[in-house]
C-alpha cells in the first residue's frame, strides 16, 4: 500500500471523530431526539397521565417508553406505569386490553399503539393482519376479502372508534351482495347481527345444505332458515336443529301419533299424500277381498290404532249361518271371497256320501243351516220317496237323517 | 481514458428496475413502504451495503498496486454504480421522512452523491491509462504532436483544398481556457468550439461524409489533447482539493450513518 484509503487518511478519521462528538454532544443536550424516528403524538388528554398530557411532552426521555434491550422489562411495562387504566383492564376480561390478554396473544402495546407517526397520527391502528380480533367474540376468518377481493380495513366495519360497532355496518354490505336473502334473514333472525355470529362461519353463498346430515330435499328445499333454525343463535344453534320428522310436523299428523313418530317409513319430503304404507307388515295383512277396500272401511273416524282383527268386527254373521257356527269365520272361510267355504268341524252327516264328492252347504241347507232337505238331490224326489215310504207302511218319512244318519242307500229299510 | 458510460446505464437500470419494484410495494401495502418493516429494511440494508463497498473496494484497489485484481477502470465502474445505486435504495429506505439523524444520514447521502458526481467529472478531466495512471503533460505533449502530424498528413491528401483548409483551421479558437473554468466548463468549450468549427464547415466547398468524418475526428482529437494539457495542472488541483471535501463529508455521513444503524437496533429492531 502506498498511503492509507480515504477513509483512514487524517483528514477522514478526523471528519468521523468530529461528526462522533457533534452526535454525542447533540444527543447530550437534546435527548434521544436525533434518534426519533418521527414526533410523537402531541394531542393532549383530558387529566395528565404520568405527569404529562401526551407523549410529545416526554420530549427527549427515550427511557421512559423505551428499555434497554438487556433489561427484564418490556416496553409493555413501561407503558402500563403511567396507563395504569389500561393495567386494570388488562385484568377485566370483559374490557377490549382484557380479552386481548385473555387470547394469549403475545402482542406488545406498540403492535396496536404505534408511535413517532407525527404530533395528530392516530395512536390506534389496528393491523387486521396480526390483531387478534377474535379475542373481541368476532373472528375476522371469514372477512379477510371483500366481495371485489380487496382486503378489509378496520374503517370498512368500524367508524372512527375502532372500540364500536354498529351492526348496521353489516347488513349495508350483505345487502348489497344479496338482498333477498338478507332481508329473509334479517325477517327471520333480527338485526342484531353479532347475537348469533361471530365472524367464524363462512355460511354464505357457498354453503351447501346438501353436505350437510340433513339435505334439504323435495319440498323441504324452499323452506326459509327460521323454518327448522328457529331461534338459533350460534353456528352450534343451527347445528342443533331437529332432525326428525315429528320435531316439526307434529302439528301435521294426520294420524294423531298412531302411526308412532317414524313419519319416513311411509312418507317422503316431496309430499304427504304419496304414503308408501305397506299393510302387509302389519299384523293384519291386507290379502284377497280385503286389498281392494278402502282404509275408510276399515278404519272408521280416522282411527288406525286398535282397530279390530277379528272377522265379526267388520262382518256380521249370515242369516244362513243362523248363528250355528260361532264368530271363528276363518276356520272356513278365507280372505279371498266368501264361498267356497271349508267344513272342518264334525258334521253328523257325512258331506261326502255320495260318489260326486263333498257336497256344497246349500246342497242340503238351500234356505239355512238351521234345515236341510234330502231333496233335490240323487233320486229323491218327495213323490217317488212318499210312494216308496208308503208301499213300506212308513207314513213318518219326513225326518230322513233319523232313519238314514248315514245316507247310505239301504240304511234303515231293516228297521 | 474510458468514452463509453456503461456503468451509468447500467446503474440508470438498476434503478429503474428498484423503482418499479418499489411501485410494486406501494401498491401492495397501499401506503409507501416504511422504513422500519422488512421490504424497508432491506432497501436500507442493501443499499447501505453498497455504500460501504463504494467506499472501500476501490480505494483499496487503488491503492493496492501489487495486488492488481482486475482492471482499474473496472474498479472505478463499479465504484460509480454502487456509488449511485447504494444511496439511491437509502433515499428509498427514508420512505421520504427526513427526521433527526435518519434525515442527516439522508441528507448526507444525497451531498455526498453529488459530490461524487463533481469528483467523477473532474476526474475525467485527467487523462489517464487504462489502467488509471495519469499521463503526464510530456507525454501529452508528444501525443498532440503526433495528432498534429496526422492532420498535416490529412491535409496533405487533400491538394485541392489544402490552402483554404490550413487556413480555415488556423482561424479556429483557442482549444480552452486554464484553471479550474477550464475543467469544470469543458463540456460547455467543447459545444463551443464544435459549433465553430461547424460554422468553418458551413462556409467551406461540399466534403464527402467520409472525409468530412476523418477531419472532424483528427480535429477533435487535437482539441481534446490541446485541452487536457492545458488544463491538466489545474485539473490535478481540483481533483485533491476535492478529495479533501469529499472524503471528510463521507466520513461524516458513515459516521452518523453507524449510529443511526445502532440507534435503529437498540431502539426498533430489539424493541421487546
Amino acid at each position: 500500500m502506498n498511503k492509507p484509503i480515504g477513509c483512514l487518511s487524517r483528514s477522514g478519521l478526523a471528519a468521523a471523530l468530529l461528526a462522533l462528538v457533534v452526535l454525542v454532544g447533540v444527543g447530550l443536550v437534546r435527548g434521544g431526539r436525533l434518534f426519533s424516528p418521527g414526533p410523537l403524538n402531541s394531542q393532549a388528554g383530558g387529566e395528565p397521565v404520568g405527569g404529562v398530557h401526551s407523549h410529545a411532552e416526554t420530549g427527549g426521555r427515550c427511557s421512559a417508553c423505551h428499555v434497554a434491550p438487556w433489561s427484564s422489562q418490556t416496553m409493555a411495562d413501561r407503558c402500563v406505569v403511567c396507563h395504569t387504566n389500561i393495567a386494570a383492564q388488562m385484568g377485566d376480561p370483559t374490557s377490549l386490553h382484557g380479552v386481548v390478554m385473555a387470547s394469549g396473544q403475545d402482542q406488545p402495546c406498540y403492535a396496536c399503539h404505534p408511535e413517532h407517526r407525527g404530533e395528530d397520527a392516530p395512536l390506534t391502528t389496528l393491523d387486521p393482519g396480526t390483531f387478534p380480533h377474535q379475542a373481541t367474540g368476532y373472528s375476522l376468518e371469514g372477512h379477510q376479502q371483500m366481495a371485489s377481493g380487496a382486503p378489509f380495513a378496520c374503517t370498512d366495519c368500524h367508524a372512527d372508534d375502532l372500540t364500536l360497532f354498529d351492526p348496521a355496518r353489516c347488513a349495508g354490505c350483505h345487502r348489497g351482495l344479496d338482498a333477498a336473502t338478507m332481508q329473509a334473514h334479517e325477517s327471520a333472525f333480527g338485526s342484531d347481527c353479532l347475537a348469533c355470529h361471530d365472524g367464524l362461519d363462512t355460511y354464505g353463498a357457498s354453503f351447501d345444505h346438501a353436505q350437510t346430515a340433513f339435505p334439504l330435499a323435495g319440498r323441504h328445499a324452499p323452506l326459509a332458515c327460521a323454518g327448522c333454525h328457529q331461534g338459533a343463535r350460534t353456528i352450534a344453534d343451527l347445528r342443533a336443529a331437529p332432525q326428525d320428522c315429528v320435531d316439526c310436523h307434529q302439528a301435521d299428523d294426520a294420524h294423531d301419533g298412531q302411526f308412532g313418530q317414524d313419519c319416513a317409513a311411509c312418507h317422503t319430503p316431496d309430499d304427504w299424500e304419496q304414503a308408501t304404507f305397506d299393510h302387509n307388515q302389519t299384523a293384519f295383512p291386507l290379502t284377497g277381498g280385503h286389498a281392494q277396500v278402502a282404509c275408510q272401511d276399515c278404519h272408521l273416524d280416522g282411527v288406525y290404532q286398535g282397530t279390530p282383527r277379528d272377522c265379526v268386527a267388520c262382518h256380521d254373521d249370515p242369516v244362513f249361518h243362523r248363528g250355528l257356527l260361532g264368530s271363528e269365520c276363518a276356520s272356513c272361510h278365507d280372505s279371498t271371497a266368501w264361498s267356497p267355504a271349508r267344513y272342518e268341524r264334525t258334521h253328523t252327516f257325512p258331506i261326502n256320501h255320495g260318489e260326486s264328492g263333498p257336497s256344497p252347504c246349500r246342497t242340503c241347507h238351500p234356505v239355512a243351516l238351521s234345515d236341510y232337505t234330502c231333496y233335490g238331490c240323487h233320486e229323491h224326489e218327495p213323490a217317488d220317496i212318499e210312494r216308496k215310504h208308503r208301499e213300506e207302511g212308513i207314513s213318518d218319512f219326513q225326518d230322513c237323517v233319523g232313519c238314514h244318519p248315514t245316507g247310505q242307500k239301504d240304511e234303515g229299510g231293516e228297521d | 481514458m474510458q468514452r463509453r458510460s456503461y456503468e451509468l446505464w447500467s446503474a440508470l437500470g438498476a434503478m429503474v428496475a428498484i423503482t418499479l419494484l418499489y411501485l410494486w410495494a406501494i401498491a401492495r401495502l397501499d401506503a409507501v413502504p416504511p422504513a422500519g418493516d422488512l421490504f424497508g429494511h432491506g432497501l436500507g440494508i442493501i443499499g447501505f451495503f453498497l455504500m460501504l463497498t463504494t467506499e472501500t473496494l476501490y480505494s483499496l484497489r487503488k491503492r493496492s498496486r501489487r495486488a492488481r485484481w482486475g482492471r482499474m477502470s473496472s474498479w472505478l465502474r463499479f465504484h460509480i454504480f454502487t456509488g449511485l445505486v447504494g444511496p439511491y435504495l437509502v433515499l428509498l429506505h427514508t420512505s421520504f421522512k427526513f427526521n433527526g439523524l435518519a434525515g442527516i444520514v439522508a441528507a448526507l447521502t444525497i451531498v455526498v452523491v453529488l459530490s461524487g458526481v463533481v469528483g467523477r467529472y473532474i476526474y475525467t478531466a485527467v487523462p489517464r491509462t487504462a489502467d488509471g495512471v495519469v499521463v503526464e503533460a510530456a507525454e501529452l505533449e508528444g501525443q498532440i504532436a503526433a495528432a498534429e502530424a496526422d492532420l498535416q498528413r490529412w491535409l496533405a491528401g487533400q491538394p485541392e483544398a489544402d490552402q483554404r483548409l490550413a487556413q480555415r483551421l488556423a482561424a479556429l479558437p483557442a482549444a480552452g481556457g486554464v484553471g479550474p473554468p477550464s475543467v469544470l466548463g469543458r463540456t460547455f468549450l467543447e459545444w463551443d468550439n464544435r459549433l465553430a468549427w461547424g460554422r468553418e464547415r458551413g462556409q467551406m466547398a461540399a466534403m464527402d461524409k467520409a472525409r468530412a468524418r476523418e477531419l472532424d475526428r483528427l480535429l477533435s482529437r487535437r482539441r481534446s489533447l490541446r485541452r487536457q494539457v492545458a488544463s491538466l495542472a489545474a485539473a490535478r488541483r481540483m481533483l485533491a482539493t476535492w478529495h479533501t471535501v469529499h472524503i471528510p463529508i463521507g466520513m461524516v455521513l458513515f459516521t452518523a450513518a453507524f449510529v443511526h444503524i445502532g440507534a435503529a437496533i437498540y431502539y426498533a429492531t430489539l424493541l421487546k
